[in-house]
């Protein structure tokens, strides 16, 4: 197994000697990007599959805490830090990262850290593959059997993430339930399962524990011991205190300026309470700007609440490819390496080289000024055929296809076939009407190999060209395409 | 109406419900003897359990097993809610929920 790794560091002798050492470290280890600044950095874990990032945590512009506070990372997402300073030791740890490097480190500190993030894949992927295909089978099943459209949660105080999903959640020990949410988005990203939104909830970056006690602590000492005091603002003399000050000892119910001794009768009219006063009861210190802390029920680890971890609740509505797959019975390996993103009814290998490519494409235009174009043909009847033909005939139709298509293509374009019946096709360096004609020209080519060896088989062919924008999404792109093409498409 | 061995399996409709009172005594051999499982209620943390031990159990035939609870007038735990079919008012009425037994266990594929 290998792990995908983005470098971080703003200095690129420091980039360049990290490479070196991680290639000395360990062979799993896959350097796919480096960027030299955090806002690089987040535009690459937008668009790559990132399984490791090194950090430098010390870099101009964006901080390396300021990286992970802005960035949506995949939970799997593992964040090896490094820093010339030890302060930062124990606040590292509160972004839930795998380990923390002191520079300058050796190789076999190095090669323990990517050891340890190494294990925790493996154990991950180990614990969640086959146990997660599972289980993805049995909830359809019960849904179809039972007639249950929709699987909506129950906010449940026992349930480490506060929320029960019928049927599904008993099967998860109380520590490893928000493998319930994982399992539940790749149903959704695998077209079984339709999400809508219920809740948007806070969990412990450490445990993913929803019960927490969140508070105002003291920015000094972080103890919760503070007494908040209202700050009165007094319109007409214009003196700011805090409440106390206007307390009447003569007549407790009663507020009295100190400064020009009038009385203080109606809030929006004789004054407001602008802000409160903290005072820590432990230091002494005073504040109008208290730290927000969040303390783990579960794990009992505090952090700042800007680093707890989002997540969305959603019902899930059983899709009709979910009917399918529960009445089939056929079991879904959606494995590792075979996750699949469905666009309507068609399916993209999701984090395959069509995807990756077309996602460095965006990111290249992001940065450079260059014709790119993503094309679609659509073989209509395809799949009729394909199911009339016994599997491994099949399965060599569809290589027959993709090879047409790569002897038309240069090395730097990419395709993808699509079952049953798209073809997609990424066309660097090519503007849309150089790569009409392109496509024109392989849909001639498909048709006539299609035409010598089925002519009983109507297949008629569609397609499209639309320009890749440094503005777009490979998902949003994609949809764009199989959109159009099922509605203005040229036919050819 | 008959019941066969020292289980008691009640038939209907041609439909094996295994009526269950002592929750340790319930074995896979006797599950898989049976279409329909009728638990009688005895508490909250008892009665969840078995229905855990079943709905999670690696055999289809009983996980997908339709389930109903008897002797209990309402049932308040939305947890034992979500892991059953039903209610069964009363041992002699099992005719009332077999037609819907019936479909649970065709749309489950299980015979």
């Amino acid at each position: 197994m290998k792990l995908n790794a983005l470098i971080v560091d703003d200095e690129r002798s420091l980039r360049m000697m990290l490479t070196k050492m991680i290639q000395k470290a360990s062979n799993q280890v896959n350097i796919i990007a480096e960027a030299a600044d955090g806002q690089s950095a987040l535009r690459i874990v937008e668009n790559e599959k990132i399984d490791l990032i090194f950090l430098d945590l010390q870099m101009p512009g964006m901080s390396g805490f300021e990286f992970l506070e802005a960035a949506t990372l995949d939970i799997d997402t593992q964040v090896i830090l490094s820093t010339a300073d030890k302060a930062f030791a124990l606040k590292a740890y509160e972004y839930g990262i795998t380990d923390y490097l002191l520079k300058p480190y050796s190789v076999s500190r190095l090669k323990q850290s990517i050891d340890r993030a190494i294990k925790r894949k493996e154990e991950s992927l180990e614990s969640t593959n086959s146990k997660t295909d599972s289980m993805m089978l049995r909830l359809l099943k019960f849904m179809h059997s039972r007639e249950i459209n929709e699987l909506k949660p129950i906010p449940y105080r026992n349930s480490l993430i506060g929320y029960h999903y019928p049927f599904l959640s008993i099967h998860f020990d109380f520590d490893k339930e928000i493998e319930v949410l994982n399992l539940l988005q790749k149903m959704e990203k695998a077209g079984y399962l339709s999400e809508a939104f219920e809740e948007s909830i806070y969990l412990c970056n450490q445990c993913s524990n929803s019960y927490l006690n969140i508070r105002e602590v003291c920015p000094k000492c972080e103890s919760g011991n503070l007494k908040s005091e209202d700050i009165v603002h007094h319109f007409s003399c214009g003196y700011v205190g805090p409440l106390s000050d206007f307390m009447d000892e003569s007549s407790p119910n009663a507020m009295r300026c100190p400064k020009c001794e009038k009385t203080l009768k109606h809030i929006g009219v004789d004054y407001d309470k602008p802000s409160a006063m903290y005072n820590c009861n432990n230091c002494g210190a005073q504040t109008q700007n208290p730290l927000l802390k969040s303390q783990c029920k579960n794990c009992l680890v505090e952090v700042p609440v800007e680093n707890l971890v989002n997540r969305h609740i959603h019902s899930y509505q059983i899709t009709e490819h979910g009917h399918i797959i529960a009445r089939s019975g056929v079991n879904i390996n959606l494995g590792s390496q075979e996750q699949r993103s469905i666009e309507g009814d068609h399916k993209l290998l999701r984090g395959g080289t069509f995807e990756r490519s077309v996602k460095k494409e965006i990111l290249r235009k992001k940065q450079a000024q260059f014709d790119c174009t993503i094309a679609l043909i659509k073989l209509e009847n395809l799949g009729v055929l394909v199911d009339s033909m016994d599997p491994v005939d099949a399965e060599n139709l569809y290589k027959d296809l993709q090879e047409i298509v790569f002897n038309d293509i240069d090395p730097l374009c990419e395709t993808e076939v699509s079952k049953p019946d798209f073809i997609f096709m990424l066309l660097p360096e090519k503007n849309e009407e150089k790569a009409s004609i392109i496509v024109k020209q392989i849909v001639s080519r498909l048709e006539l190999l299609l035409y010598d060896n089925y002519p009983a088989v109507a297949i008629q062919s569609a397609m499209v060209v639309e320009t890749v924008r440094e503005t777009d999404t490979f998902n949003g792109l994609v949809k764009k395409i199989i959109d159009l093409i099922n509605s203005n498409s040229i036919l050819t | 109406m008959q019941l066969a061995d020292e289980l008691d399996i009640r038939v209907h409709e041609g439909l094996r419900f295994l009526v269950v009172k002592d929750y340790e005594l319930v074995a896979y051999d006797d599950l898989k003897k049976a279409d329909v499982l009728v638990i009688e209620f005895i508490s909250i943390q008892d009665t969840t359990g078995l229905l855990k031990m079943i709905r999670t159990h690696a055999d289809r035939a009983v996980y997908l097993m339709p389930v109903y609870l008897s002797r209990v007038n309402e049932i308040s735990d939305m947890i034992i809610k979500t892991l059953i079919d039903g209610r069964v008012s009363n041992l002699d009425k099992l005719d009332e929920v077999a037609e819907r037994a019936g479909k649970i266990k065709y749309l489950a594929g299980v015979s």
